[in-house]
């Protein structure tokens, strides 16, 4: 019986460690033992695999999601630490950046929304503005209405268009024909202006635009000193926000057209698709 | 007027002289030197003491005269006297100055008077003599830094020389190469920092030393303004148990000369994050230099981020070191809401970490713990000690509940790999109880209705971009631009057609055109056509040549105008000649051969050349 006993903390203890050593090499079994962690209501250690999978390079929808929610479960379970509504805005931010899943999209707006409801109650609760979503720009707006693809082929058909029409203006004999190809080719003219532009920007957006979720309750602006910008109120967590320049520790970021520096710290950068 | 003048002067004169006498009798001003004679290079101490009688210090003493010398030190001693005598108490300020002056030049000097201010004017100590020999003209006079006893500037003077050694004190003693420079970096004293390792990863300890380098042939001063090294971007820890007092490591020969050296600071620095970190350096000021300010070197460290792969989950950036926990469990058993006490020791060398993760267990509370620590310098020069953590854990269900154990991954500096330390937290039995007071904390639901958890990744889709291709561009502003181009030139062509047959055709084309045509109407059997084609062809090379246009004109005109074009009057007869005959056959009623039409029409050729 005793035999036994050793024999079965042994074999346990052995498996137990092929786990971790798996988790330590294998991502896919790091993700395994976070679902798992997190399925049993251990939010800390779900974190902490699911940090590990961040930090070994692994970008997916569903890892950032499942790290919204270990954070808004060590929220809900009372084990807060500061800076957690945050960095659960941000997972669910992530997902909705880089998932190709509608489900996924629709699950991670709604969880966003609870955690960014859960942040204006708490300020409202203290006193501060609840303002957590300052919206985009008009024009980021318009970009963001289709995918980078959908304005580039807009464009491509707007510019067949266009020489169509001018082909057909050229040849057709003057009256309802040549008024045809004339009205079309300038509104195809035009089309194809405003696409190209939303097509550019699109683009330059993809490859040039850095935006971070501040995961630092009632952060401060400051100004190229680096002091206190007194004018503008403390910032709420789980805020998305421009990153513009990243020097000595400080991120220079836009929001909502102000301007101004955060520690870098109190950003986490939005990852990419 | 002027003798008024020249009395109220006498009179303040009179009061000035009387002060100042009234000033001397209240200070003993004097001077001395160590040596009447020395030989050449060798040194002599004047001194000068001032004693006064009041409470006033005498002060700023001058050398005065010292042609033939250089002074290479200078050092003043105040001192207050305070005497009792048959209850009168008498108090004095004295002021005593040393001049160490190196003889320059052969003969005899005289040095001074040296002078100090007292009361508003000069006192002067008077006079010294000193002869300045060959080298070897009399015995050997000890260096007056050298010999016990004779530096009043020299704080070893004596610790290192025998008596009987009449050469250099300080030959022969011992060095430690360890701490051997170069050259040195300031004259008397300096600073020297080092760092035991350039390159760390984050948490990893750097040992920060700072030396004071005292050159042990000049008088030392205690150091004033003293700057600690400041390294912002690290968690500075001492490894001296005391700072105040710099402790003599040894001696080192900096260019070539012996100096003390003493470690005045030991730090051990954690880099709390990656990147070129700058150490700013130690600064004091020495009071004995003429520049006393003093610093060390400016120091960097490459700090860089512990590789990721193997990196533990939980791992914190900044858990470097070596540590162990052990952990202890009480009571062992409870009743149900009752509390257990938990003592985790966290102990080891490196960044030792503030904080603990706790294992999650359904129904066990952990509550915040109290924290004792005992860290400081320990073996190797490595800072570390214990850090305790005392939590107190309310268990809320009944039966054996494991507490799980406690796991701390870190970076061990050693093995260059990570490693986890961990404890057991062990087993409480817990039997069925009345709650004792409220229970677990009942809050508010947060986030109560969030999604479930997805357990499969997404994966990643490797997306292109129509945008990224150049081709897209081209097409995009190429095909309408390309329309515009193919019409606008094809409309060019178009018109440029049409204006080049509008044109009029030269008569250099004509002619060639009617030559043409004669030709081929020479091949074949027409003889009137042929005749009508000669006509034409003739008529307009006639025009193209001469600028004479034969039709219209016939006989003596043709003939004159084309004399007076220029042609030959042969061959003008000729041409005309051959028109004649070409019209003749041509309104001839019968038919005309076409052999004399061709001899015609190369006689016609000739005279048109």
């Amino acid at each position: 019986m005793r035999l036994r006993a050793v024999a079965f903390v042994l074999l346990f203890g052995a498996v137990a460690s092929a786990d971790e050593t798996d988790e330590q090499t294998d991502p896919a079994a790091l993700f395994q033992g976070a679902t798992q962690a997190l399925g049993a209501e251990r939010p800390n250690e779900a974190i902490a695999k699911l940090e590990a999978l961040g930090d070994r390079g692994v970008v997916d929808a569903v890892v950032s999601y499942d790290r919204g929610l270990a954070y808004a479960a060590r929220v809900r379970a009372g084990g807060e630490q500061p800076g957690d509504l945050g960095r659960a805005a941000h997972g669910f931010e992530e997902s909705r950046e880089l998932t190709n899943d509608k489900h996924l999209l629709a699950d991670a707006t709604n969880a966003l929304a609870a955690v960014r409801s859960e942040i204006a109650r708490r300020r409202a609760r203290a006193g501060d503005p609840v303002e957590i979503t300052h919206g985009f720009s008009l024009g980021r707006s318009i970009v963001d209405l289709l995918p980078e693809n959908a304005w580039a082929i807009f464009g491509l058909i707007t510019a067949i268009a266009l020489s169509i029409a001018l082909i057909a203006r050229r040849f057709a004999a003057a009256g309802r024909g040549r008024v045809a190809a004339t009205t079309t080719a300038a509104i195809a003219g035009g089309f194809l202006v405003i696409t190209s532009i939303l097509s550019w920007a699109a683009r330059d957006a993809r490859l040039h635009l850095r935006e971070g979720i501040i995961v630092t309750p009632n952060a401060r602006l400051l100004n190229a000193q680096h002091l206190v910008i007194d004018s503008v109120s403390p910032l709420p967590e789980g805020i998305r926000t421009r990153i513009t320049e990243e020097t000595g520790g400080y991120s220079r970021v836009t929001l909502a057209g102000t301007d101004g520096y955060l520690p870098s710290s109190a950003i986490l950068p939005l990852a990419k698709r | 007027m002027i003798r008024y003048v020249f009395c109220c002067l006498f009179a303040l004169l009179l009061v000035v002289a009387s002060e100042h006498e009234a000033a001397a009798q209240n200070i003993d001003v004097s001077s001395s030197v160590d040596a009447s004679e020395i030989e050449l290079g060798d040194t002599v101490v004047y001194s000068l003491q001032a004693m006064s009688k009041t409470k006033e210090q005498p002060s700023d003493p001058q050398l005065g005269g010292h042609v033939g010398f250089t002074v290479v030190q200078t050092g003043s001693s105040p001192s207050h006297q305070v005497s009792i005598i048959n209850g009168h108490m008498t108090e004095g300020h004295g002021l005593t100055t040393q001049w160490a002056l190196r003889s320059d030049k052969l003969g005899t000097f005289v040095i001074g008077p040296g002078s100090v201010a007292f009361g508003g004017a000069r006192y002067s100590g008077g006079t010294q003599r000193v002869t300045v020999v060959a080298p070897g003209a009399r015995p050997k006079r000890r260096d007056p830094f050298g010999g016990r006893g004779n530096n009043p500037f020299d704080p070893f003077r004596g610790f290192f020389q025998d008596d009987q050694d009449q050469g250099d004190p300080l030959a022969g003693i011992q060095t430690d190469p360890k701490y051997s420079m170069a050259t040195e970096r300031a004259p008397v004293a300096f600073l020297h920092a080092t760092i035991d390792k350039p390159r760390v990863v984050v948490g990893e300890q750097v040992t920060l030393s700072v030396y004071l380098y005292e050159d042990l042939h000049e008088r030392q001063g205690r150091p004033s303004d003293v700057h600690e090294a400041t390294a912002t971007d690290f968690v500075k820890r001492s490894l001296l148990q005391d700072e105040s007092r710099a402790i003599l490591v040894g001696n080192a020969m900096v260019g070539g000369k012996p100096w003390s050296v003493k470690l005045v600071r030991k730090s051990a620095l954690f880099p709390i994050k990656s990147g070129h970190l700058e150490i700013a350096p130690m600064s004091l000021t020495l009071p004995q230099a003429r520049v006393g300010l003093r610093e060390s070197e400016h120091l960097a460290v490459d700090v860089i981020e512990p590789p990721v792969q193997g990196r533990p989950p939980g791992f914190q950036v900044g858990d470097t070191g070596d540590f162990s926990l052990s952990a202890t469990l009480s009571p062992s058993k409870i009743e149900q809401h009752g509390a257990v006490g938990v003592n985790i020791e966290l102990r080891g060398t490196g960044n030792i970490p503030s904080t603990l993760q706790m294992p999650e267990i359904a129904g066990v509370e952990w509550l915040e713990p109290q924290i004792r620590e005992q860290l400081g310098p320990v073996s190797q020069d490595n800072y570390g000690g214990t850090r305790t953590f005392n939590y107190v854990a309310r268990v809320h269900k009944e039966g054996s509940v494991d507490l799980g154990e406690v796991r701390l991954p870190y970076f061990d500096t050693r093995t260059r790999g990570y490693s986890i330390a961990r404890a057991s937290l062990g087993i409480i039995q817990v039997t069925k109880g009345e709650a004792r007071d409220a229970g677990p904390d009942v809050t508010e639901p947060v986030l109560a209705n969030l999604p479930t958890l997805r357990t499969s990744l997404e994966g990643r889709k490797d997306q292109s971009f129509i945008t990224e291709k150049p081709a897209y561009w081209g097409a995009l502003f190429g095909s309408p631009f390309a329309c515009v181009m193919a019409i606008v030139l094809g409309d060019a062509v178009r018109r440029r057609r049409e204006r080049r047959a509008n044109e009029k055709p030269s008569a250099e084309k004509v002619a060639k055109d009617r030559h043409g045509e004669a030709e081929s109407a020479l091949k074949g059997s027409d003889g009137k056509a042929a005749a009508a084609a000669m006509i034409r062809a003739i008529e307009a090379e006639v025009l193209a040549q001469y600028e004479v246009n034969l039709r219209g004109t016939s006989g003596a005109a043709a003939l004159e105008e084309l004399l007076e074009a220029g042609m030959l009057e042969d061959a003008a007869k000729d041409v005309l000649a051959a028109v004649a005959e070409c019209e003749s056959a041509r309104f001839s009623p019968s038919d005309v051969a076409v052999d004399p039409l061709r001899d015609l029409w190369k006689r016609a050729k000739k005279a048109l050349g």
